[in-house]
């Protein structure tokens, strides 16, 4: 079933169209690569799914009800969850309580419960020895498997990914790939956006490619990579 | 800034309030005295870090529930007539209820918006405060003259009562480092937009920690406005009141529930000595330690306590 | 026709108001834009400013126009000392720090400034500002008059810098982004220090117009900052042409309260004007602030 909808999507900064028109569905158990330039209006887009900025028109849908215009905390609830390109985190939480905010709130549960849970994804993401330590304290790398850990906590069905795996390297990538395809066998669905090409070929199921805020072709991974449109606009990092 | 209280630090805070119920057996009845002063501005000051230490928002009208509460309180026992415990507990729910009115609106605001929009509320107030008997021709607050209230007998349940209040603060902020609503308020204070993204409701959060905080604020300046006998606008909705709150908790260490005691304590003790013989040092110095401590020393006088006995430096 | 002519005063009063309104509160604005400190003792400047004029008319005979510029440079070294000495440590740190640090520099200014010169109230007697100029039926004093236009001035010829100069496109680039600009040669520790200085002279020349025309005391400091971050917030924060638009529409809101309403209403008219504007404009009358 269709999951997640986006009809038309359009979002203006003032003067400056951050994008356009954008139409976008999310089957249950998909994997959906979002491609495109820099400034393309893909973290745009994902903001204005989770609802962290107002739409100027269009709407999202989720499980076929309207979404757009609800609060960012509702949308988490309702089970859209999503990561940061920039990794957030509650720097002074350890980070096993920053997986476990996600836990309490976005799914609902109690402290006990939210104890367990947050260890489990903890150890899913293999973060558990640095459970009890400051949150400021981790890595780039080890901060966007947090990100991960507690997108995961909130038990939410859909994952918005944003650059989850910018400047990692060849190993770690294979690393998040099999961690990404063991999320999506546990029932979720995923919206990743990647600069990596062989990212997206890896795990994607179609793809996705905007430019200037508008989406410009779609189709299979490698389809859409030889498509001459998007060939022409700038593809980014291509790893032969 | 987690920290498993344990059984110890629950006992010891146990084993403390039991010996401050008995203090009154061996301080005279100055040492009494100023004891209560020092509960009433740790009540004060708690109140005031609740929602600055462990949600992050800094409030700089808080002042205005004080208002509130000493101007409630004297209405309530003079002209409905209602003994005086029962005018500070409703004073308390009025406080709170203009707390939801007024949060509402103004916990949209973040950062330093928020901040002068809380104060600009505050002045506003009190130059309401000042004009309404004027204004309206209700005889609420005696514009700049002020109220008399009936002549209360003796210290000692000015005592317990601020005492009382103190322990409901501390209290309150013991639960919001150990509980589910505590853990929502604190990653509001870390990250907001992470933790509205996560979903916690950070709106209603923060307005039902501001209304405990408005609620207790309340009854303080209620309790102190009977124990004084007289309240006027302009010092109850003074601006220096909540100055005051802001450095003792500053003092004391942010985010921690004794922080705002040692804070209350340190800067009640040092004006007693002091303040009466050279206010205007004594504030030269208040003033160079408020520029000091959040320099050098972030974390307050707790976080020296804390860092003496971990041996491991604390950031704020 | 009185009806109209007392109109046209008010809003004349309200304008010559507003315009050093506007200068007190362009240092406010210019600060908080470039260095994002919140400066909690902004009015204090103010203060010092006009006790600086104060003095140097009653002690020395320094003609008030003259002290102007003393002022300027006097509380130009002070910024620039507070910013590097104690505020470019509060950098990158929460907002609370600097609200907390400058509001403790605040206590320290206006109790040494009780403890030097007492709590009483002074007032300048210049015999040149005595007179008014008359516009058909509109009276003009001419110390608010001076005011008016060298505060104008000064905003201007601030705006005139950051747009014009060398120092003023450092200033602006690190208020952008600061990284960069050190990037291009620029070292912010100095900016800030100019920029806090810069604010501090303007906001200290103000204080010497207010001198002109309004008594001066210690305490006089924390309405000012009240109604420097009304202005500020009004304009637009760090929008500096915004504080002209901020500051009239303060000075006129304060005059029409004090004609039509009550003359002890107009603390409560300013502040409850703040807060609505934070509420519901809070980028300014023009739409041009930074919002958090």
């Amino acid at each position: 079933m269709t999951l997640l909808e986006c009809r038309g999507v359009t979002k203006a900064f003032g003067s400056l169209v951050a994008l356009k028109g954008v139409d976008l569905i999310l089957e249950e158990g998909e994997i959906l690569g979002i491609i495109g330039p820099n400034g393309a209006g893909k973290s745009t887009l994902f903001n204005a799914i989770a609802g962290l900025v107002p739409l100027t028109a269009g709407s999202v849908h989720y499980r076929g009800r309207r979404i757009s215009g609800l609060p960012p905390h509702t949308v988490c609830r309702l089970g859209i969850a999503k990561t940061f390109q920039i990794p957030q985190l509650f720097p002074r939480l350890t980070v096993l309580e920053n997986v476990m905010i996600g836990a309490l709130y976005g799914g609902g549960e109690g402290l006990g419960k939210a104890r367990g849970e947050a260890a489990g994804w903890l150890g899913f993401v293999g973060l558990t020895d640095k459970g009890g330590l400051p949150a400021a304290t981790l890595t780039v790398s080890e901060r966007r498997r947090l990100d991960l850990a507690r997108v995961l906590a909130t038990g939410a069905t859909v994952l918005l990914l944003d650059e989850n795996m910018a400047g990692l390297t060849q190993k770690e990538m294979e690393g998040t790939l099999s961690l990404l395809r063991a999320v999506r066998e546990r029932g979720k669905s995923l919206i990743v956006i990647e600069h990596v090409m062989r990212a997206i070929v890896g795990i994607a199921d179609r793809a996705l490619v905007l430019n200037y805020g508008e989406r410009i072709a779609e189709g299979r991974p490698r389809e859409v990579m030889q498509d001459p449109t998007v060939v022409k606009a700038y593809l980014g990092e291509a790893y032969a | 800034m987690a920290r498993r209280a344990g059984l110890s630090y629950g006992l010891f805070a146990f084993l403390a309030l039991a010996v401050l119920l008995a203090l009154p057996l061996w301080v005279g009845p100055y040492g009494v005295r100023l004891a209560a002063v020092i509960f009433m501005w740790a009540a004060l000051a708690g109140s005031w870090n609740l929602l600055a230490g462990y949600a992050g928002a800094v409030d700089l009208g808080p002042v205005v529930y004080h208002g509130i509460g000493a101007f409630a309180t004297a209405a309530l026992m003079m002209r409905a007539g209602l003994p005086f415990l029962v005018s500070v507990a409703l004073a308390g729910g009025v406080a709170a209820a203009i707390a939801f009115a007024i949060g509402t609106p103004t916990l949209r605001l973040r950062g330093a918006y928020f901040a002068i929009g809380t104060l600009a509320l505050a002045e506003s107030a009190k130059q309401l405060a000042l004009a309404w008997d004027r204004l309206t021709g209700i005889p609420l607050t005696g514009g700049s003259a002020g109220i008399s209230l009936p002549l209360s007998a003796g210290y000692l349940p000015f005592y317990y009562l601020m005492l009382a209040v103190m322990t409901c603060v501390t209290i309150t902020a013991f639960w919001l480092e150990r509980s589910r609503f505590g853990y929502g308020l604190r990653a509001i204070g870390e990250n907001d937009r992470l933790a509205e993204a996560s979903g916690v409701d950070i709106h209603a959060l923060k307005r039902r920690v501001y209304m405990a905080s408005a609620l207790f604020i309340a009854w303080t300046g209620g309790i102190e406005g009977y124990w004084l006998s007289y309240i006027n606008a302009a010092e109850a909705f003074g601006t220096a009141i909540t100055f005051q709150m802001v450095v003792m908790a500053l003092l004391g260490g942010l985010g921690t529930p004794f922080g705002p005691l040692l804070g209350a304590a340190f800067l009640t003790l040092a004006s007693e000595f002091l303040g009466t013989r050279f206010v205007y040092h004594y504030l030269i110095g208040i003033g160079l330690i408020i520029v000091i401590i959040p320099l050098f020393m972030p974390a307050g006088l707790a976080g020296v306590i804390r860092l003496v006995k971990r041996g491991r430096p604390l950031t704020a | 026709m009185d009806q109209l002519a007392a109109f046209g005063q008010t809003v004349l009063n309200g304008l010559l108001q507003g315009g050093v309104y506007a200068a007190a509160a362009v240092g406010l604005s210019l600060i908080f834009g470039v260095s994002g400190i919140l400066n909690a003792a902004h009015g204090e400047l103010v203060m010092l400013g006009a006790f600086t004029t104060y003095w140097l008319f009653k002690l020395h005979g320094v003609d008030p126009l003259l002290t102007l510029p003393i002022s300027f440079v006097l509380l130009f070294g002070l910024g620039y000392l507070l910013q590097f000495l104690v505020l470019n440590r509060t950098l990158g740190a929460p907002l609370l720090v600097s609200l907390l640090v400058t509001f403790g520099m605040s206590l320290v200014m206006v109790n040494t400034a009780l403890r030097v010169w007492s709590a009483d109230y002074r007032m300048m007697a210049v015999p040149y500002f005595d007179r008014s100029v008359y516009v058909g039926p509109l009276i003009v004093p001419l110390s608010r008059l001076t005011a008016f236009v060298i505060g104008l001035a000064m905003v201007g010829g601030l705006y005139w810098l950051l747009q014009r100069t060398e120092l003023g496109r450092m200033i602006r680039a690190t208020a952008q982004d600061w990284e960069m600009a050190s990037l291009m040669g620029v070292n912010p520790r100095f900016v800030y220090a100019v920029t806090f200085g810069l604010g501090a002279a303007t906001t200290g020349v103000a204080g010497s117009l207010v001198a002109f025309y309004a008594p001066v005391e210690p305490n006089m400091g924390l309405t000012y900052t009240l109604f420097a971050f009304s202005v500020v917030v009004l304009g637009g924060m760090g929008y500096i042409p915004g504080v002209v638009w901020g500051g009239f529409a303060l000075g006129i809101a304060q005059a029409m309260t004090e004609t039509y309403v009550e003359a002890g209403l107009s603390l409560l008219v300013a502040f409850f004007l703040l807060y609505l504007i934070l509420r519901f404009m809070p980028a300014g009358i023009m739409g041009r602030g930074r919002v958090e």
